[in-house]
């Protein structure tokens, strides 16, 4: 029978390895909050979200120890993530496929002008990109 | 103490059970990522239907207060990590200075919060029929706070759950409970932090700075 | 091979009779009890919603009043529905016959985390609490789907049953968690995942569905309260909201929903049809497979109740293509299905009534799955009867046939009881020509144009609808008469035995009642389930 103590130590990192991994979390926290002050238009949200991903990566592998724990756990994980993805998938590939009219306008009271047809300003929401 | 006295009686021995307790608790954070993964949803449609509302309401939010929170979040999962390393070596006093630590963070960041949402209050950005900030009238922008106020209310929600399950976490390491064998309370409380400290990761980028 | 008169020994030591005070049974941590604690619940709540079906049916004896007003009768079919999905069918072969066979089946004592088993149970009292109350003080008129913008804006009670449904989710939250870590690391000794049994591998499939779909669930009934109480604007048009978002949320949940309710009964048909034919399951693999193939797949189809809602074409497009998948591996069942009971040794018990039953309608409520899921043929079929005739052949045709199933062929490992034979068979054939005489009109009703919700109808429409709530009459009578002939089993019953069916399903292995921790010797397996050629009948505890 394995001797339960021995699993305490097998595959944990040291405090110092886990001091650095803290670390990068804190560089890469400056570099998105930097590179969002750019102006780089769609890029911005891709690198956001490629920084984001690095971060929760980390966390998730060391802090959270997916790096050494056994498969049913990653399972877990890896589902939620790609559930999350089709229900995102979906929601945006209807609004971004329908017939643009369909799509709701805010109210003009609170939110600003309302567009009308042949209105000398028209804001162009069909082409609005992320 | 013998090393089979923290089995419970249905599991066969202290590895089942811990394996138990992983998978269990991970299997809860896969439900907690699904249902902040609504939001998410959410928000993608109205990013890309309301664009411009989005980058307009993102650069009046507070971007450096955000960062400092997503810090102090980091940190605390930083002194989570701590926490499990000395319980599982038995040092007791550590243990629980390091858990403390990290619920601290939990409410310091929520006191930062607090002070974004007062501003946001005061000035009448707020969601839907409520929104009255006339300095910022774009399409889009009442939903831009609805968005922002239930995604970091659902996750401030969260954070406070995380620090009170750090705090009673805290009161048992005191009483010496945990060691190499016994730790495992220790391990699934910080995985429920570590997942507050990463649904932050993803909301600071998206509400605030993109 | 029959058990024979020396074996049928009540035990002495059980586990209804370990404990008798309140307090054993209120507090307990033996996943038995509390499987028999939601019996009553579940049954409670099938009552309740089979009664609002009825009063449904008398007011449509007419065309116009007839003896309720029209609101009422909203509330009504909000009511049916509301208990009827989440108070019946999705607790009901889980939480009574997976708490109750689960642990059983993988050589455990109990489930991994037997006081998160009771707080579910009290957290789905909790939540029909709630429910009880809204329903008390009026009840919301919404429909069970609480479509935007009308649920947010409704002066009706919506947001107490909102809540009491979004409680009751984390009931069912907590038992997919049970079930899922007990399935993954309890299993005894030899028990790989290719020798489970079958309803242990459909409960799985039902698990990942409730603890992927539930929270989404939970999420969008906190939107609505949230938008009924404070206005925020997330589905209102008016604000920028988009009211296809709700729907789009709603289903993501209720469509993988309803394979929370049909896969945990097909498991029960696999357990049972090997029994009945006394032959091994035919096709294990591609069994077990298949519900892990419902159970994913099932997530990729929402948007086929949304065909006419306002989704892009995009959208519609995919998710009709994509609903097709799920009719593979439902077929894929069926057939292994038939191919076990194909020369087969077949009983004709009341178990095996029920197996027919169920066949009969998961095939048509099934093909008319595949039917409405054609975009072209839901525009004419959208909202009309012809959909609530499908989706109730296959949640009280099959999902309940796939109950009665578990119920009468437990019973007596549950009780240690056998009930009237005949009587069960009597009672089967009622619910079973009832319900068709309840639906198949409502097909009809429906290609003829008439909608669903609808408190008048006109006037050439009412043959079909009095000929359908004849079948409801007759659908409850067939109820009322497994209460009795059960009610009296459980005092006057014969004795049942260890095996009463000569199954070899593991939980056969134990007494009828099981002792609290459920074996006397933990078992060893040593081959898989169902096995009925090459296995004599043997104990399995080593």
């Amino acid at each position: 029978m394995v001797d339960a103590s021995t699993e305490a130590e097998h595959g944990d990192l040291s405090p110092a390895r886990y001091a650095v991994i803290y670390v990068c979390l804190l560089i890469l926290t400056v570099a998105t909050y930097s590179l969002s002050r750019l102006s780089l238009g769609t890029w911005s949200l891709v690198i956001a979200l490629v920084i984001a991903i690095t971060k929760s990566s980390l966390v998730v592998l060391f802090f959270m120890q997916l790096w050494q724990h056994r498969g049913s756990v990653r399972l877990a994980l890896a589902t939620a993530l790609i559930w999350l993805l089709l229900l995102t998938f979906f929601v945006v590939a209807d609004v971004r496929t329908r017939f643009p009219l369909t799509n709701p306008t805010a109210n003009p009271v609170l939110d600003g002008p309302v567009w009308s047809p042949g209105s000398p300003e028209e804001p162009s929401r069909q082409t609005s990109t992320p | 103490m013998l090393p089979e006295s923290h089995v419970a009686e249905h599991f066969a021995n202290i590895q089942v059970q811990r394996q138990a307790a992983r998978l269990g608790m991970w299997t809860f954070l896969a439900t907690e990522i699904l249902l902040f993964g609504g939001l998410f949803a959410a928000y993608a449609e109205y990013r890309s239907l309301f664009h411009e509302a989005f980058l307009l309401g993102a650069r009046h939010l507070d971007a450096i207060m955000a960062a400092v929170e997503t810090v102090v979040l980091i940190t605390g999962s930083f002194a989570v990590v701590m926490a499990l390393h000395y319980a599982k070596s038995s040092r007791a006093g550590m243990a629980r200075l390091c858990l403390l630590a990290a619920a601290a963070t939990g409410f310091v960041f929520l006191a930062l919060h607090g002070v974004e949402y007062f501003h946001h209050f005061k000035e009448g950005a707020l969601p839907g029929k409520y929104y009255s900030f006339a300095e910022l009238r774009v399409t889009g922008i009442s939903l831009f706070f609805a968005l922002y106020f239930l995604m970091t209310g659902l996750h401030s929600l969260h954070v406070l759950v995380g620090a009170g399950v750090l705090v009673w976490l805290a009161r048992r390491a005191l009483s010496g409970q945990f060691s190499g064998q016994h730790y495992h309370p220790v391990e699934l409380g910080g995985l429920y932090w570590h997942l507050v400290d990463l649904i932050w990761i993803f909301l600071f980028p998206l509400l605030y700075l993109v | 091979m029959s058990p024979s008169a020396a074996e049928a020994i009540f035990p002495e030591h059980h586990y209804l009779n370990a404990g008798t005070t309140a307090r054993s049974w209120l507090l307990t941590t033996d996943h038995k009890r509390i499987g028999l604690m939601y019996m009553i619940a579940v049954l409670v709540s099938l009552l309740l919603g089979g009664i609002f079906a009825l009063l449904l049916r008398f007011e449509h004896l007419t065309p116009g009043p007839t003896y309720i007003d029209a609101i009422t009768y909203n509330r009504l079919f909000t009511l049916h529905g509301v208990i009827m999905v989440w108070f019946f069918l999705i607790p009901s072969i889980p939480s009574i016959f997976g708490n109750f066979f689960i642990p059983i089946m993988v050589g455990a004592k109990d489930v991994a985390f037997p006081r998160l088993n009771l707080a579910s149970f009290y957290i789905y009292m909790f939540g029909a609490a709630f429910t009880l109350w809204g329903m008390i003080h009026g009840g919301a008129d919404t429909g069970w789907t609480f479509y935007t913008p009308y649920s947010t804006t409704t002066t009706t009670v919506v947001i107490p049953i909102l809540l009491g449904i979004f409680i009751l989710g984390f009931s069912t939250i907590l038992t997919g968690i049970n079930f899922i870590v007990t399935i993954h690391t309890m299993r005894g000794p030899g028990l790989t995942w290719m020798r489970l049994p079958l309803f242990v591998w459909a409960i799985y499939g039902t698990s990942i569905i409730q603890v992927l779909a539930t929270p989404v669930l939970g999420l969008t009934l906190l939107l609505i309260a949230v938008e009924h109480a404070f206005g925020f604007g997330l589905f209102d048009p008016a604000r920028g909201g988009d009211p296809i978002l709700f729907q789009h949320l709603f289903w993501f949940y209720s469509h993988p929903a309803v394979y929370i309710m049909i896969l945990p009964a097909m498991g029960v048909i696999s357990e049972t049809v090997s029994a009945a034919a006394r032959k091994n399951i035919f096709g294990y693999r591609a069994v077990a497979y298949s519900s892990l193939g419902i159970a994913f797949v099932g997530f990729f189809t929402w948007g086929h109740h949304m065909f006419v809602a306002g989704q892009s074409v995009f959208d519609a497009g995919a998710f009709g293509v994509l609903s097709m998948f799920v009719g593979i591996f439902t077929s894929i069942k069926v057939f292994t299905w038939v191919g076990t009971l194909y020369r087969g040794a077949i009983r004709f018990t009341t178990p095996f009534a029920y197996i027919c039953g169920f066949l009969y309608f998961l095939v048509f409520g099934g093909m008319t799955g595949i039917a409405v899921a054609t975009v072209s043929l839901d525009v004419h079929w959208h909202d009309t009867y012809f959909v609530v005739a499908h989706f109730h052949f296959i949640m009280v045709g099959a999902a309940l046939m796939g109950f009665l199933a578990a119920l009468h062929y437990w019973f007596p490992k549950m009780f240690g009881r056998l009930y009237h034979e005949g009587w069960g068979l009597v009672a089967a054939t009622l619910i079973i020509l009832g319900f068709n005489a309840t639906f198949i009109p409502q097909f009809l009703l429906g290609n003829m144009g008439m909608p669903r919700r609808y408190y008048n109808y006109p006037e050439r429409f009412q043959t079909l609808h009095v000929a359908s709530t004849a079948g409801s009459t007759l659908l409850f009578f067939g109820f009322v008469i497994i209460f009795i002939y059960l009610a009296l089993a459980l005092k006057y019953g014969r004795v049942a035995g260890r095996n009463p069916w000569g199954s070899r399903g593991f939980e056969w292995d134990t007494p009828s009642p099981p002792p609290t921790h459920n074996f006397e010797q933990l078992p060893v397996f040593t081959h898989g389930p169902h096995e009925y050629q090459e296995v004599p009948e043997v104990s399995r505890v080593a």
